[in-house]
Formats: structure tokens, sequence, C-alpha cells
């Protein structure tokens, strides 16, 4: 029974989650308080939609992987701030259609070159990775910008609700959706055995490709996420967890509070 | 044994390939081959290893592209190729590999399912998919698996059936089966074999790949026999022999099947005492003696693959102990490999070959040390053991930097089996050696088990073909609800006492 238990996909990512949180609670025991918790979900939701968004390329197996989700996420965040808000576009029935074409189209172009190229994915991802990191310093050279009333809600609360849940449980919904469909079959007998989804009559080429637009979908989708909590960094462009990157974002926030530009979010959210 | 009804064979042509070449670099797989298959047939396709065969089927499966001849479909059109297996389904033609492809992280019901629908919509709802695959399966045995169960739970005989299941569901005008039943037990074979002949009755065809003569001879229609990529003669099976067939595609007589002369038993190799592979069976003693070759049979499931597995270290009993020739117990792989006990494993692609490694890795993987000096691998040693342990069995290849992946099936096998004995064992248990190998291979790993017997070792074979036994071993065991039901000596070993053994049954007399 419980060999049978611990062996099952779901048991290690439950165990993790509930040891973690036990630890947190030990550390911090108003963690998850009242108070606490949009802002602990408002952190949380960008890390938990970009694993979301890296998920269908790992499970599209062939050493599946999209390490670009990070700069995509940048550079959707700058290409609303710096060329739709910048030009007076901040509609949402807009802003939010620009952000998942472009996460759409930079998933499909990795999903071009892994699924049809054949580059390897870490090759060809990390290519992505560096030219949307070059592109968001194109488009933003400097950091700014003002974000949308209306995005602003996912960084506190709607309502009762947390927006960030709001953005989570979307993310949910929506791969509830996914797993009903055949596509979802497809995609976890690619990722199982890539000979005998495509002797069985999978075309294996298009369920990757499609794998990595979806990554780019839920990529933007975080966005929305992550700009709810730090408006036109350059250096969110790309969530890079290293100490390298740490250092340089200590930095940067140093530099923006001695010039005053910390904590612009929390003034146009209040 | 069925005859072959004259007035349900022969129909028009559904499907044939004509003049068909294909090249993979210097290798000619295929040279104006051609071949036709009728309505109301069940085709078979025989040939030695690399002789063509799967590359054919490749090209009737839409895997490979032609780079000449035609395809020609039910309604007389031609095409240049089937661009991809969907493509060839949509013409009728679905095929079970060799090797079992499963995902191995779906259910059953949802591998049988596999590429049958499209992107957002169910072609048939997921209700009647389970019902189906419950009903498809349920004709293919007698015992068959839950739908909602995940295949990487399943042994290979369940993952095949799963395979079948596959094809059987899409109901294809041609059925491809390739070695597709080398991983059944007899009752199953039987019951696939009922299916096909119906199959034939109501006017669909099979192309059947296997090198089971007996099962040739009972199924098939006619015979397409391929010789070094060329088709050398298409024959009616009720107008030909099986020598005929066999040395058709050898090319050159083969020799009578081999039988092996026994030798005296020496010390004892291995031993298990009050051993108990299942809850319900009763447990037994076994001993293995140097120079002895036994025999191990059953259906599958009744434990005779959980016994050759215990005596290779890879399960534990549920009672009673597995020793070596020295009293040690033998509890793992390793403890196992420490006695000089080798395991040649019968799922090739899961357990015995690394594919993305080369030939000479992988015959080295398990011996390296062996050929390293202050850590660096010695490549031109590798090559000389190769050489050495591989001589006997005639590996066809073409570099040894090739990967294991480039070979046929039966000198992927001989690669893994010359890895083992590079190990020097003294024991080398055999988990269906000769499955999916063609005759001439079988004869060169049948001369090999000879020279290991005569060399001192002892060997344990279990084998899915019922006469590999009869020929070669000294002994037979043959495992019924756990245990064995029989052991049966030389002498005693013939298709009708094994095959009563098997279904619990004393033979009523020697065939």
């Amino acid at each position: 029974m419980f060999r049978r238990t611990f062996s099952r996909p779901w048991f290690f990512a439950t165990a993790l989650f509930v040891v973690l949180l036990a630890a947190n609670l030990l550390v911090l025991p108003s963690f998850v308080s009242s108070a606490n918790i949009a802002g602990t979900l408002a952190v949380a939701a960008p890390l938990v939609l970009a694993a979301m968004a890296a998920t269908p390329s790992i499970l599209s197996g062939g050493g599946g992987i999209d390490i670009s989700i990070g700069p995509l996420i940048g550079f959707v965040n700058v290409f609303i701030i710096g060329v739709l808000v910048g030009n007076g576009i901040d509609s949402p029935w807009l802003v939010i259609p620009a952000a998942l074409a472009v996460g759409l189209v930079a998933g499909l172009a990795n999903g071009v070159m892994v699924a049809y190229i054949r580059l390897q994915p870490i090759v060809a991802t990390l290519g992505s990775y560096l030219v949307l990191l070059g592109l968001a310093l194109v488009v933003m050279r400097q950091p700014g910008g003002s974000a949308p009333e209306w995005l602003l809600v996912f960084g506190s609360s709607i309502g009762p609700l947390p927006g960030a849940l709001i953005l989570v449980a979307l993310a949910l919904a929506g791969w509830a959706v996914l797993r009903r469909l055949p596509y979802y079959r497809s995609l976890i007998g690619v990722g199982s055995d890539e000979r005998a989804a495509f002797t069985a009559g999978v075309n294996v080429a298009r369920v990757r490709l499609v794998a990595y637009g979806i990554g780019g979908l839920v990529a933007a989708r975080r966005d929305r996420a992550h700009r709810a909590r730090a408006l036109g960094r350059p250096q969110s462009r790309g969530v890079i967890y290293s100490r390298r990157h740490r250092c340089r974002r200590a930095w940067w926030d140093r530099r923006n509070w001695r010039s005053g530009r910390n904590g612009r979010l929390d003034h146009r959210g209040g | 044994m069925t005859t072959n009804p004259p007035e349900e064979s022969g129909g028009r042509v559904l499907y044939a390939l004509r003049g068909v070449s294909k090249t993979y670099g210097a290798t000619r797989a295929l040279r104006d081959c051609s071949i036709e298959i009728r309505s109301h047939e069940i085709h078979a396709l025989v040939g030695e290893n690399g002789s063509g065969k799967s590359t054919l089927v490749k090209i009737m499966s839409g895997i490979v592209a032609p780079d000449r001849g035609v395809i020609q479909v039910p309604d007389g059109t031609e095409r240049a190729r089937f661009k991809t297996p969907s493509s060839a389904a949509s013409e009728g033609v679905f095929t079970v590999f060799q090797e079992t492809l499963v995902a191995e992280h779906l259910s059953v019901s949802d591998n049988i399912w596999m590429g049958h629908s499209g992107a957002l919509r169910w072609r048939l709802p997921i209700a009647q998919q389970r019902e189906r695959s419950r009903s498809t399966l349920a004709e293919l045995t007698a015992n068959p698996p839950d739908v909602d169960q995940i295949v990487s739970g399943l042994p290979l005989a369940r993952r095949q059936l799963t395979v079948i299941a596959r094809a059987l569901v899409r109901d294809p005008r041609l059925l491809i089966l390739d070695e597709s039943t080398s991983a059944l037990d007899v009752a199953d074979r039987e019951r696939l074999f009922e299916l096909l002949r119906r199959r034939r009755n109501s006017g669909h065809a099979t192309l059947f790949i296997s090198h089971r003569m007996d099962e040739l001879s009972a199924l098939a229609d006619r015979v397409t026999v391929l010789r070094a990529g060329a088709s050398v003669a298409t024959l009616a099976m009720s107008d030909t022999s099986t020598s005929e067939v066999l040395n058709l595609a050898a090319g050159r007589d083969l020799a009578a099947a081999r039988v092996r002369t026994p030798e005296t038993p020496g010390t004892t190799r291995v031993r298990a005492q009050g051993v108990k592979m299942t809850p319900e069976a009763e447990p037994f003693d076994f001993t293995l003696k140097a120079g002895e070759l036994v025999g191990v049979a059953g259906l599958e499931g009744h434990g005779q693959d959980l016994f050759i597995q215990a005596l290779a270290g890879l399960f534990n009993p549920l009672a009673g102990d597995v020793l070596g020739g020295g009293g040690q117990p033998i509890t793992s792989l390793r403890s196992a490999s420490r006695q000089g006990i080798a395991y040649v494993p019968r799922d090739r692609k899961a357990e015995g070959a690394f594919e993305p490694l080369s030939i000479l890795e992988n015959f080295s993987m398990p011996t390296r040390n062996r050929y390293s000096r202050a850590g660096w691998l010695s490549n031109r040693a590798q090559v000389a053991a190769f050489n050495h342990y591989s001589g006997p069995l005639k590996v066809k290849f073409g570099s040894l930097r090739d990967p294991i992946t480039s070979l046929s099936g039966g000198n992927q096998q001989k690669v893994i089996i010359s890895r083992w004995l590079a190990a020097n064992p003294i024991v080398v248990l055999l988990n269906d050696p000769t499955r999916g190998v063609d005759q001439a291979t079988k004869q060169d790993i049948y001369g090999l088990i000879d020279q290991l017997c005569a060399g001192g070792a002892a060997v344990v074979m279990l084998a899915t073909e019922v006469e590999e036994l009869i020929g070669l071993a000294d002994r037979v065991l043959v495992f019924h609800e756990g245990s064995p039901f029989a052991e049966l000596s030389h002498q005693e070993s013939s298709r009708s006492t094994i095959v009563s053994a098997m279904f619990g049954q004393d033979s009523g007399g020697q065939e």
C-alpha cells in the first residue's frame, strides 16, 4: 500500500511541498496569515507559472527543456510597457492577446527549432534566451514606464481573493482542459516513447511544436503575475537563478532606492 | 494445425511493392524487391537477419521511403511512398513491430488508441475506447490486463498484447506482424492465430513475419522469401516444405535441427532450496551442475521467468534460498555476478542494449575495467576482446563504432551474449536468447551453448520455442502455476510432453 503510494508520480511533489511549507511556517509563523497571503502568493505565482510554462516541453521528451522561459517573460514585460503602453495601448482586450501572441510566437519558434530543425532543445532555447535578452534591451534600455491599473490588481487582491491566486487558478484550469484533450495523451505518448508514438500514428513533430507553443503562452500569462510585482525592470526580463544575477539585482534595487524609483508599483497599486 | 482453405486464399491483389530498392549509406538493404499481398490471405515473409525484411516492413509502414519502386494500394493506384505511419494507416496498413513499442506512462487503453484521434476531438469517446480495448484484449488472451493499468508495470507479454490490440482496433486491410508473436505464450499465440484466420476469412490480409517455421506452416497461405535484399521466390505454402523455404532463405542447405550430446554433469554450480516464486506456488528445490544445460518452459506468467531471474539475483523468491556453487547466497545481480553467473535478459531493448552507445561500448560495458590502464580505456584491448568472444557468433557489422541499433535484431543479440561471455562465467542464464532471430543465428547460438557446456559452464535456458528445448536441453523444467510441474529428461522431452505439462496435464504419450 505505502509502496504503491510512494511510487505515484504526484507523491514526491506533494511531499516536498508539505515539507517546505512546514519549514516556512516554522521559521515564519505568519507566512500564510490573512494579511500575508496575497503577498506570499504574488511572490509565488510567477514561479508557479514559470514552472508550468516549462512543463510541456519537458513532457514532450527527447531531452525537451525551454530555458528561454525567463527571458521570454521579461521580453513580454518590456513589450507591454515599452511598446504597447508606451504608445497608449493599455486596454486589456488588446494587451492580453498581444502578450499571449508574443509568448506563442516565441514558443513556436523554439518548437520549430527543436521539432523540425532538430536542434538539441537546450541549444535551441539557449539561443532564444540570448535573442530575447537582447531584444528586451533594444525595446527598453532603462527601467521605467507605467502599468495599467487593471494589471496591478494581480499583485494585490480582487475582493477577498489574492490576484495571483486567480492567475494560478486560470493556469490550472487551462491545464485541466488540456488534460482532457487527445493532444495531452499524444504529448505523454511522445514523451514516454517517441518511436511508439510515431509508429502509432502520432505526428511527433507537431506535438512537440505545440508543447513549446503552450509553454510560450503560459510564460506570457506568467508575465502578468511577474509584472504585477516588478514594473518594467529590464533585469526582470529573465529570472536567472544565479548568484551573479541576484547580486546584480540587489545592486539595481539599491540604485533605484537612491534614485527614488523603487516602490513605484506600491504607489500605483495604492 | 489448421489447413488453409484454398477457396479463401488468394483473392485480388490488395497491396504490392514493385521494384523497390533502398540503400543506407554503403548498405543495400533492398534490391529490386517485389511482393504482392492479396485479400483473403496470410502472407509470410521469410529471410535471414539482414535480408531486408525490416526495411520492407518499414517501407510498407511509412517509416522509410524507398529509393526506387512503387507501392500499389487497393484501388489499383500507385504511391511512391507512404509519408508517415499515419498515412499508411489511412491507406489501410498498420504494423506491429518486433520491438514492443509502448508509451510506458500511458494506460493500456490509451496505448491502444494512441494516435487514433486528432489533437482536439476524440474520434471515439473514451468510454467506448476502454470498452473496445477490453473486448479486443479479451479476444487475444484469457487473462487480459486491466485497461486502466499504466503500461510500465506490465510484463513483456502483456505489452506485446497491447501493441497487437492497437493494430486490431484499427481493423486494417493489411495487418503486418513483424516478429510480434515472439513474447506470447503458446495459448495466446493460438488465440491470435485464430483471430488472424477470421480476418482472412473476412477478406483482410496479413503479412506475417516469424522465424518460427511451425507458425508459418500452420498459418500462412503463401510465403515470399527474401535473401540479401532481393525477393527470391513466392510460393504457396501447400506446395512447399519448411526445409525448402529455409534453404531458399539461406541460399544453402542448413543443417538439420541441432541435437546436443549431453555432457556428464560435474560439480554443483547453483542450488535453490525450498524456493517459492508466487504466494500460491509449491516450494521446490533445484540443482544445476557444471556442463549441464537445463531448459525452462511454461506459459507466460507461470513462474519460469521469475525462476531464471531468481537464479540471476534479480528476483528474491518469496521463500527459500538460492545459493551459488560455493554456498554463498544469491540475492542481487551483483552477488550473482561475483559468483560467476551471467544473465542474458529477454527484453533486448529495455534490459539488454544501451541504444545510444556503439557496438563496442555495448560489448565492453560490464567488463571495461579489464581494458583500462591507469584510468585510460584501451580501444585495442576492447577490440581484441570483442573479436575473441564474438568470433564464434559471427556478428555482422560495419564498424564497431556504429550504434548498436544499426545492427539487425539477431546481431544485437549476439553482441549482448558476447558481452556476458567476456566475463568468463561459470553459469550462463539465457532468457529466451533466440527470440526474434533467424535460423542461421539460432544455429550460431546453439553452437555457442554447446561450446559453453563442453567447456564446463552450466547453462539455464528459458525458451518460448519448445522445439529448441527438445533438441538442446539435458532436462526440461516445465513450470505451471509458479512451480515446476514436470522435470523431463532429454529422452522424455517432446512437444506433446512439454506442452501438456505447461497446461498442468500429464502427457498421454510422446509425439
